[in-house]
């Protein structure tokens, strides 16, 4: 059930970007895609997505700097933002951990495992565990 | 599935604004920068004499990032925020203007404008404030859920007054009167740190300090794999915590002497009382690799208490590694041919370094409890914990996660791969022969 949730795909590279956009409106969603950390911002500001799938290493703005701009932006709050990395270090993990990311995907990644993962941090998202704090 | 459209004008003033704002505010703790704050400050000092100026910084804050991470931190520092704006209207006057004196810092600025009645502020009724308000803030630290700190976390408030003085420049007055409210809090702090030095020196001398012990346990099973040997400062002071007498200890200096006192503590404790399993202790790098007499000693002990060289797990924290990789590998190396256990510990803490995992191929991972705590709920940490998993599995190492407490992070933490576990779900650290292993669930009694 993915109820036509709304998925912003940051990434610069075209091919990834198409083959991402392509997996997940399969599974239901409704896709934009964005090049680079700038547009995703205004694409935020101007339309209401459900989550956001940032790659790490851009030009100019790279996502951890985007990720800090989106967290500072009251009108986001909330926004689950998924990191999307062709490495899958521990040192991006940690980081993604500290700028208050919701999940990591290494790329290239598994269909299956993109759509599970995605699907989880909704659900976590709509229906978050335990209290406050 | 389509492209978002953005004029890229648009694109680059939203990122501009929210670039400004992501340096001028602070994202813990929702606060200002003391920058934002320099024009209201200049209008409300037109005709006024002075404005009071409060600094407000609470003295071992580093400690509980060091002690339970920085997201422990975070919510201290709202808290002490939350409690600044509430006492606005209470133990301050309403109109009270709040900063954080830098973004990400940890401490805070208050701008008094007039008193309730309308009068000018001037020293004494600032000092009334500086007390009123560390009062509040002791009482709501004090009982600190998050970490029971609440005694060790003192809370400095100064106060000066910031007045007009044309030969000045605005701003630069606004900072010298912080810097004057702060300076008085420093020169306490600055006395503390001196009889904490010789506070240190002394439970060195007179062998002071204490070994508890707290098991390591399979997660599954509850089985117990062996104890960690933790060293307590004298009871009921600031340096219980072995992390504060560290602390201290390398502030005047003397963290080798400190290290080595706590490990002639732990092997007294082992001979009085051999313990089942493993035996974890703590050392710094150069304090062991170094002292060969040590060595000796750890040996023939062992030898006294019927263990073998290797069911004694010498734990080295990761952050040691953060200076020198290579030398720090290279004194674990030398530890681990003399046929010692090796574990590298505070895993997670942000200064993961694979390179270093895999040259030393430590027998164990110790997890940080920053990655255990809520594990449930988090897919980071689970996706972190199944990195190390993997990693721990091919260096050939176990995995330990520390400060487990609930029943739903040790299955979250099993079903990443994790075997062995520590914490106060399982046991907390007492005195040899009073330890006590709870059961498993559903093996009650």
């Amino acid at each position: 059930m993915t109820d036509g949730q709304r998925i912003l795909v940051v990434d610069d590279q075209q091919d990834i970007r198409d083959m991402t956009a392509l997996v997940l409106s399969g599974a239901g969603y409704r896709v934009d895609t964005v090049d680079s950390g700038e547009s995703a911002l205004s694409a935020l500001e101007q339309d209401r997505f459900d989550l956001v799938l940032l790659d790490i290493n851009m030009p100019e703005m790279d996502g951890w700097e985007t990720l800090r701009l989106i967290r500072c932006d009251e009108e986001l709050t909330g926004l689950p933002v998924v990191m999307f990395s062709v490495k899958g270090e521990i040192r991006d993990k940690i980081e993604s951990l500290q700028e208050g990311a919701d999940d990591f995907v290494t790329k290239p990644f598994i269909v299956d495992d993109l759509i599970k993962r995605v699907g989880k941090v909704l659900a976590v998202a709509v229906n978050p565990v335990g209290g406050a704090q | 599935m389509s492209s978002a459209q953005a004029t890229p004008e648009i694109s680059r003033y939203r990122s501009r604004y929210l670039k400004l704002k992501s340096v001028l505010h602070d994202r813990a703790t929702g606060y200002p920068a003391v920058a934002v704050l320099l024009d209201q400050l200049r209008s409300q000092l037109d005709g006024r004499r002075a404005l009071g100026v409060l600094h407000v910084a609470i003295e071992n804050l580093s400690l509980v990032e060091s002690l339970y991470g920085w997201q422990v931190l975070d919510r201290v520092l709202c808290k002490v925020a939350f409690e600044i704006r509430e006492s606005c209207g209470e133990e301050l006057p309403k109109e009270t203007l709040l900063a954080i004196n830098a973004v990400a810092g940890d401490s805070f600025a208050a701008f008094v404008i007039e008193r309730t009645d309308g009068r000018e502020v001037d020293a004494a009724f600032m000092r009334a404030n500086a007390d009123a308000l560390r009062g509040r803030l002791e009482a709501a630290l004090g009982d600190d859920e998050f970490t029971g700190l609440g005694p060790q976390l003192k809370v400095q408030v100064g106060h000066a007054l910031l007045s007009r003085n044309p030969f000045y420049r605005f701003e630069r007055r606004v900072y010298a009167a912080l810097n004057e409210a702060a300076a008085w809090e420093t020169e306490q702090r600055h006395r503390r740190k001196r009889n904490l030095t010789h506070e240190i020196q002394r439970i060195i001398q007179d062998a002071k300090i204490k070994t508890v012990f707290q098991p390591v346990v399979d997660l599954r099973t509850h089985a117990v794999l062996g104890y960690e040997a933790l060293s307590r400062g004298p009871a009921d002071t600031p340096l219980e915590r072995p992390q504060a007498m560290f602390r201290a200890s390398a502030e005047a200096g003397i963290s080798t002497d400190l290290d080595r006192s706590c490990r002639e503590a732990a092997l007294q404790a082992l001979r009085e009382i051999a313990l089942p399993g493993k035996v974890f202790l703590n050392a710094l790098a150069h304090g062991l690799a170094d002292d060969e007499a040590q060595q000796v000693e750890l040996l023939e002990t062992l030898q006294q208490v019927a263990l073998a060289p290797n069911d004694l797990v010498l734990e080295f924290s990761e952050r040691e590694a953060l200076q020198d990789p290579e030398d720090f590998a290279d004194c674990l190396g030398r530890l681990k041919s003399r046929g010692f256990g090796i574990a590298l510990d505070d895993i997670g803490t942000g200064y993961a370094s694979q390179p270093v995992m895999e040259q030393v191929r430590p027998d164990y991972l110790k997890l940080d409890i920053s990655l255990v705590r809520g594990i449930e709920e988090n897919l980071i940490k689970q996706e972190l914990m199944s990195s190390l998993v993997r990693i721990s599995a091919r260096i050939g190492a176990s995995v330990i996660a520390e400060g487990v407490e609930t029943q739903l992070e040790a299955q979250t933490l099993i079903d990443a791969g994790a075997q062995f576990g520590q914490g106060y779900l399982f046991a907390a650290p007492a005195l040899p022969g009073t330890i006590v292993v709870s059961p498993r669930p559903g093996q009650e009694h």
